[in-house]
């Protein structure tokens, strides 16, 4: 099982990449908790323009929910690597591998339906020139947006969990035939 | 098992497009590669390539048949879920085809990210690898699915195992009883 050795490795090495992301990203979120939004930003919710007293509140829920997204597709990740740490063991058709396989789907699927709803809900310029160079938003939103296949591996997680159940159920009676 | 047939819908329509953008592709790199006056910018894992040199035609051909690579592996994830939706599901075909589908997925990823790396680390100073998880784009992230999608076949391997060792039990229990 040299393939699960490297695979051990890589998902290791990812998990470690996306610690040092939230560490940066947490600095940024702290940042625009605590100073306020520069009123010469141009920020719209569903379209309409926000006035200037509640641009900072604005932005502000705008940050938060980003980084909510990016924390839950963290959060998948760490399951994710844990799935892997119990295929190192040669433990695969376990209770835990399935649930965890489902709560990964599920994050994904959530995530790449949030993102694209904060996309169409928020829109926010750095600048009052309405152009592609200061489209904030949109920026943050190809970030934390998965592309279709985020929408795929959701659902591909979600059938292997109940493929994995099936195999969990094979195995008892193989072992209650025994 | 509802979200079996929504998965086979997204990968229905996402190899639809996925075609079409393959044939387009087919057009269009012989246009690029032989017509020089017409000079495009193109990008390939988000380093861009100079169309008027010899390295930059073996990029636009390798990042061309790395596409069509990929466009193969999402058709034998659909074929995969038919299988899995006519109820085989540790059946030696799906083993087969989520062991290529795996061997793809990196094969893609090392023929697009690392010779458009150095073409550009050498001609542009400019480069960019992505090494990061975050991105479904990048290059350590493909690879860990195509090791990902490995494993899947040999733990569907082990769990065809376990259902004819169970077959065979019942097959002698029965005849003991």
């Amino acid at each position: 099982m040299k393939t699960i050795k490297i695979f051990g490795w890589l998902s290791h090495f990812l998990w470690a990449t996306l610690v040092l992301l939230s560490i940066f990203f947490s600095i940024l979120v702290y940042g625009t908790l605590t100073d306020a939004t520069d009123q010469s930003w141009l920020i719209q919710f569903m379209g309409k323009d926000v006035a200037n007293d509640q641009k900072t509140l604005y932005f502000r829920t705008f940050v938060c929910l980003s980084y909510a997204i990016y924390l839950l597709y963290f959060y998948a990740i760490i399951l994710f690597n844990l799935c892997v740490r119990m295929f190192e063991k040669k433990q695969f058709f376990d209770q835990k591998i399935i649930q965890r396989f489902k709560k990964i789907g599920l994050i994904f699927v959530a995530n790449y339906l949030m993102a694209y709803a904060l996309g169409k809900i928020f829109t926010i310029y750095s600048d009052n020139t309405v152009a592609k160079l200061t489209n904030f938003s949109e920026l943050v939103i190809t970030k934390i947006q998965t592309p279709l296949s985020g929408l795929m591996i959701g659902f591909f997680f979600l059938v292997l969990s109940k493929i994995f159940k099936e195999a969990k159920k094979q195995k008892e009676e193989n072992e209650l035939t025994i | 098992m509802r979200k079996i047939f929504i998965l086979r819908a997204i990968l229905q329509f996402m190899l639809f497009f996925m075609t079409i953008g393959g044939i387009t592709l087919l057009v269009m790199v012989p246009s690029i590669l032989f017509i020089s006056d017409w000079n495009l910018p193109v990008k390939v894992a988000g380093n861009h390539i100079e169309t008027n040199s010899s390295g930059a035609t073996i990029i636009l051909i390798l990042g061309a048949l790395a596409y069509l690579f990929y466009v193969y592996a999402i058709y034998l994830l659909k074929k995969t879920i038919d299988l899995f939706i006519n109820k085989l599901l540790f059946d030696n075909e799906v083993i087969k085809k989520l062991n290529t589908i795996g061997k793809i997925f990196i094969l893609v990823a090392l023929m697009t990210n690392i010779p458009s790396f150095f073409y550009s680390l050498f001609f542009n100073q400019q480069y960019k690898l992505d090494l990061t998880a975050y991105y479904s784009d990048s290059m350590l992230f493909n690879i860990a699915i195509g090791f990902f999608f490995m494993i899947l076949s040999e733990v569907f391997k082990i769990a065809k195992n376990q259902k004819e060792e169970n077959t065979v039990l019942k097959e002698e229990n029965e005849l003991t009883i």
